[in-house]
């Protein structure tokens, strides 16, 4: 699995389609973590649902780089599609890892005033919601969806059910917990395990459909 | 080692609700042979390759038997900027290849123009397809699978090609390769095999040496595969390519002309 997920990461790093994505999360970063007073677990809500965004964004990007054909080729050397996907899931998850340690020492940095406790509860958050960007995007890759029209609206529609959509308790909870400042133990002990049940289903799915498809 | 690699029985294919692809295929692939699928273009032969590399499911029927695949598909869509080193790389890695010293001298033998640092998406067809070959026999799989592997490749690559595959047979991994042309087949194969709407049949290795003629006919006339002497049908542009024992070649010349068919080349073929 770590080969394929070198791969997907030279794939993805040869493409360049990455930079659009960090390009605007770097900037929201920028805007974010300017005021030094603000306090950081709000700001950490809104930049861990960019991060969510972006984290489709990169699963998306990742696995529409090959060709179905050439694809092919890749599963013929896999020969599990576990660890095809597998692979990408831990690509994008290293990417948004890096992605969720640039705005946590960011706005540590900035701030100097941010305690280890809350720092550690921001990289969490972050990596909660880019679990949960993988699991809309791989679905809504081109694995699923041939084009690349319909795989941008499906995930934009899935993206915006689940960061605005206030009893669809997957991300939502925990954000509006982080930017209200309301207790956290709750909404993040459900997003996590929420999290995990749906990058399973959602490889679960994908391998499902795939195998039926092939 | 085993007495077959793979084994088919009955398989058939069919995509959603079309027509069947495939229909009550059964092939059985043993270790150190190479069979050769002679068919038309969208007779079924990619289908059937890609059930026996395990890339689609048999819709009916029965697969015995998975081993490690090698598998060049009949174009290799080389759109990456990754060299094409790194890429050979990865794929061996992927397959748990830990030796890569392999990768150099296999691109050095097939002459890839450029060398292995040249990225993907600037290779030509044919050195594309050196790439895709190279990807295929690199993991030394226990079974090869090439489909159409001779076309796009120039002159001395073809060699090449075939030493590849009497390489793999000699090793004792099975091959299994499509191709369109009977003599390409016959050339390489132990065991030859023609595949005709999804229907696979077996076909003598020997080549039939008898006098043939080459017929080119263009429009859209009927299926002239079943008349008496019709050795091959090729799908050709706008129209067909038959190879006709000669004795029989005025009765299917007729046979054509009043099926709708204009003759636009009647020539004697060697094979």
């Amino acid at each position: 699995m770590l080969a394929m997920t070198r791969y997907y990461l030279a794939l993805l790093a040869h493409s360049q389609r990455y930079l659009p994505a960090v390009l605007a999360y770097l900037a929201v970063n920028v805007i974010l973590y300017s005021d030094p007073r603000s306090p950081l677990i709000p700001q950490y809500g809104v930049s861990a649902g960019a991060l969510l965004v972006v984290s489709c964004w990169l699963t998306i990007a990742t696995l529409d780089i090959e060709d179905p054909v050439q694809r092919l080729i890749t599963f013929s050397h896999a020969r599990r599609l576990r660890a095809v996907l597998g692979g990408a899931v831990l690509a994008v998850l290293g990417c948004a890892l890096v992605l969720g340690c640039v705005s946590v020492v960011w706005s540590a940095i900035k701030s100097g005033h941010g305690p280890l406790p809350v720092l550690g509860l921001g990289l969490a958050a972050h990596l909660i919601c880019a679990v949960f960007g993988i699991a809309i995007g791989l679905p809504c890759s081109r694995l699923l969806v041939p084009r690349v029209g319909w795989s941008v609206l499906a995930a934009v529609l899935v993206l915006a059910a689940v960061l605005l959509l206030k009893w669809l308790p997957l991300a939502n909870p925990l954000l509006r917990a982080m930017t209200n400042d309301h207790p956290l133990t709750g909404p993040l002990v459900l997003a996590v395990v929420l999290a995990l049940v749906a990058i399973f289903a959602s490889g679960t799915a994908v391998g499902y459909l795939l195998r039926r498809r092939a | 080692m085993t007495a077959e690699l793979i084994r088919l029985e009955g398989v058939g294919k069919r995509y959603g609700r079309g027509e069947p692809v495939l229909e009550g295929v059964d092939l059985v692939v043993p270790p150190g042979r190479v069979i050769g699928i002679l068919g038309t273009n969208g007779s079924g032969k990619s289908t059937l390759l890609r059930i026996l590399a395990a890339l689609s499911r048999e819709s009916e029927g029965r697969v015995v038997g998975r081993p490690r695949v090698g598998y060049l598909p009949d174009r290799f869509p080389a759109g990456q900027r990754m060299s094409a080193r790194a890429y050979l790389r990865h794929m061996a890695r992927i397959h748990g290849l830990a030796d890569l010293s392999a990768i150099d001298p296999l691109l050095a033998r097939l002459a890839l123009v450029g060398g292995p640092r040249s990225p993907l998406r600037t290779l030509s067809k044919g050195n594309a397809q050196k790439v895709g070959l190279a990807q295929a026999v690199l993991v030394d799989p226990e079974l090869l699978i090439l489909d159409e592997p001779w076309s796009g490749l120039d002159v001395e690559a073809h060699a090449v090609l075939g030493e590849l595959v009497a390489e793999t047979k000699e090793r004792g991994a099975g091959v299994v390769f499509t191709d369109h042309r009977a003599p390409v087949v016959h050339e390489h194969a132990d065991e030859v095999f023609r595949i005709d709407h999804g229907r696979l049949s077996a076909v003598s290795s020997t080549v039939d040496t008898s006098p043939a003629v080459r017929m080119v006919l263009h429009g859209t006339g009927g299926d002239l595969s079943a008349e008496p002497g019709v050795r091959e049908v090729v799908a050709e542009g706008a129209g067909v390519v038959l190879t006709v024992e000669a004795g029989n070649a005025d009765a299917v010349l007729l046979c054509a002309l009043n099926g709708g068919w204009s003759v636009r080349e009647v020539a004697p073929c060697s094979r």
